[in-house]
């Protein structure tokens, strides 16, 4: 892992026009990732990670409306290339959903999208080298029986098996960051390890900085060299996995913490954060969690606290620690 | 295959409770018109005996389940009746105007489906645009207009005031004397290919351009329709997304892989047309003289001619039957996931 940050996001802030009203679905976020890092974005529904993944992927739905922001990947601020330049970058930026079942179109054979995508990516045209390709690749992703998979449709395949899948083709064509965005909610627990496993051994071997999105701070923690919090469409905490577990500093952080059921105390009454989020509609004046904020104070409802540094690499936007910096 | 014999079998099998179910309606709902067939029977000048002794004959003294038991036995081997009006075997009659009928039907389903997808396909790309618009507008128009007064419009326009084209009958009865022309399956496209007569091909190519496309107006707006709004759907979806982010050229995402996903509802939507499609072609064959299956059904229905009427009905009710099992063929043909 080097230091060299491979992807710099800006003040990002992004829009969403819906039929009543519009949804200010990100703020304000700055973040970067380091070459061969794993940065996770974790947050509840609505805190506006999966919309930060979709903008640097460049798959952001019609109706979103990037107000501000630059989003620099290798030096070339993506926001700002035609969308005819995309396919002409050579280091791409790769996105793996949460749905492995409605990513690979159902009528077609494995084998037929993951050669089409190897044809014009490597620009092969033998059709017996693009197989040995697609071979090698699902492979890689530790797959038993290519050959069979390679034949298979999508859905005569279980969703583990779905998941390597796409994470083979979307290797096959060569990434220098990849964000993944929940890629093991809708699968087994059991697999869910295995698939995390599978990530960080590709990680090293086909040199991949990760932009992990997760609601689960444990696989977070799991996963990541560095987490940043997110809610509501803001940044609200940022630190290094080991600190922030062993250190949470925003009420939020911690709250999510705790919810984290804790299997060492029998019985014990599963946490929750009280409330709900904010009609994103309307964000609020001061502080984005004041509302659910145990510490909350007139100065969070007024004031917004600003994102610092308040320990070494381990960034926080509370009031609670205004005073005293690094 | 994707299919097993045994789903055919079943098919066929529920076939002939439909056909029996039919012929059960259409001959009740016939017999419960108040009209005297047997006075066309017997002529216009007979005598009451005479109308007596069609009445026996006819089996019309006898109750009316009595007469259908009888009409079924008769069906069964073969023997759909006398057309009152023609004095035929219905079961020839039908047999000689059903090939004129699907040849129209077919060619009418061909430019539907052909044309309709295509322009359902411009429409979802350029959606919201002022040619979608105007495709959206036109296929509403299209596919509200009653076809026989389209058919009597185009007839005057096309035929008469343009001369573009001939706009009556299937081919020209001297070209068919002068070649020595001789129908062999019916299709007359087809016929006149086999026996290499060009002068009867290109003729009754020209006949049925106007016909066919009458009767293809109701489902190539419902294609062109149903094309534009599942293609838009299609588009939103995740699978397409993945293509695009792999870096597929547009090309290949729109016509190998959404095309595919899109055309099957629109393939179930064409079949369950067929039924509307044969009503329609009821009229464009009464307007253009068309000696059809829906011309002949239109005649005997005003002269009373039960038995060409059942036989119409029941033609038609097997070949919905038909298209719609071969449409859910092509179903299992086309989507993997669909076994039958």
């Amino acid at each position: 892992m080097t230091d060299q940050p491979i992807l710099q996001v800006e003040n990002l802030t992004i829009d969403y026009v819906v039929l009543d009203g519009i949804i200010k679905a990100v703020r304000n976020v700055s973040f970067t990732i380091n070459e061969g890092e794993v940065v996770c974005l974790v947050g509840e529904s609505g805190s506006g990670k999966t919309t930060v993944g979709l903008a640097i992927s460049r798959a952001l739905p019609e109706n979103a409306i990037i107000r501000e922001g630059r989003i620099i990947f290798k030096g070339r601020d993506l926001l700002n290339l035609e969308i005819r330049d995309k396919s002409t970058i050579e280091d791409k930026v790769m996105m793996i959903f949460q749905d492995p079942a409605a990513t690979l179109n159902p009528l077609f054979k494995v084998g037929e999208i993951f050669s089409d995508v190897i044809k014009h990516h490597l620009k092969l045209s033998d059709q017996l080298k693009i197989r040995e390709k697609a071979l090698e690749f699902l492979k890689a992703v530790e797959l038993p029986d290519p050959e069979r998979i390679f034949n298979s449709y999508p859905h005569e395949l279980s969703g583990g098996m779905l998941q390597r899948v796409i994470i083979a083709i979307t290797l096959s064509v060569n990434p220098k960051l990849l964000i993944a965005d929940e890629p093991t909610t809708m699968l087994d627990v059991t697999l869910q390890a295995q698939i995390l496993d599978l990530l960080i051994n590709l990680k090293k071997k086909f040199g991949l900085s990760i932009l992990f999105i997760t609601h689960n701070l444990s696989i977070a923690a799991e996963i990541g060299d560095r987490i940043i919090v997110m809610y509501g469409g803001e940044i609200v905490e940022e630190a290094s996995s080991e600190e922030l577990l062993k250190n949470p500093l925003h009420p939020y952080t911690k709250g999510l913490l705790e919810c984290i059921p804790k299997t060492h105390i029998k019985y014990s009454k599963l946490k929750s954060i009280p409330g709900m989020i904010f009609d994103l509609r309307n964000p609020p004046l001061g502080c984005v969690f004041v509302d659910r904020c145990t510490e909350a104070t007139d100065l969070c409802r007024k004031d917004k606290p600003r994102l610092i540094e308040f320990l070494k690499n381990h960034k926080v936007a509370c009031h609670l620690y205004r005073g005293s910096t690094k | 295959m994707p299919f097993s014999r045994e789903y055919i079998v079943k098919r066929l099998i529920l076939l002939v409770f439909v056909v029996l179910g039919v012929l059960f309606i259409t001959f009740i709902i016939t017999r419960l018109i108040p009209a005297r067939p047997e006075l066309l029977w017997a002529g216009p000048h007979a005598t009451i005996e005479q109308i007596e002794k069609a009445r026996k004959q006819l089996h019309l003294d006898k109750p009316v389940y009595v007469q259908f038991f009888l009409y079924l036995q008769d069906f069964i081997m073969g023997n759909w009746g006398i057309s009152w009006r023609t004095k035929s075997p219905v079961f020839t009659d039908v047999l000689s105007t059903l090939t004129a009928t699907l040849e129209l039907v077919i060619v009418a389903f061909f430019i539907a489906f052909i044309v309709g997808v295509l322009t359902g396909v411009i429409a979802a790309l350029k959606k919201y645009s002022w040619i979608d618009d105007f495709i959206r507008i036109v296929t509403v128009i299209g596919a509200s207009i009653p076809v026989f007064w389209l058919a009597l419009i185009v007839q005057l326009v096309f035929g008469n005031w343009l001369g573009i084209l001939p706009s009556a009958k299937r081919v020209d009865e001297w070209i068919v004397i002068v070649t020595g022309f001789k129908p062999i399956t019916g299709f007359y496209l087809i016929d006149s290919i086999i026996q290499g007569n060009l002068a009867v091909f290109v003729d009754a190519l020209k006949r049925i351009i106007l016909p066919a496309l009458v009767l293809s107006t109701y489902p190539f707006c419902l294609s062109a329709r149903m094309t534009r709004a599942v293609m838009i759907e299609v588009f939103s979806e995740q699978h397409v997304k993945s293509l695009i982010a792999w870096g597929l050229p547009e090309r290949t995402i729109l016509f190998k892989y959404s095309l595919k996903n899109t055309i099957v509802p629109v393939i179930a939507s064409l079949g369950l047309s067929f039924g509307y499609t044969i009503v329609g072609a009821f009229m464009v064959e009464l307007v253009f003289v068309w000696p059809g299956i829906g011309f002949y059904a239109a005649m005997s229905l005003l002269s009373f001619d039960y038995p060409a009427v059942i036989g119409c009905v029941i033609t038609v009710a097997i070949f919905y039957c038909i298209i719609n099992t071969v449409v859910d063929l092509i179903h299992s043909i086309i989507d993997p996931r669909v076994r039958l």
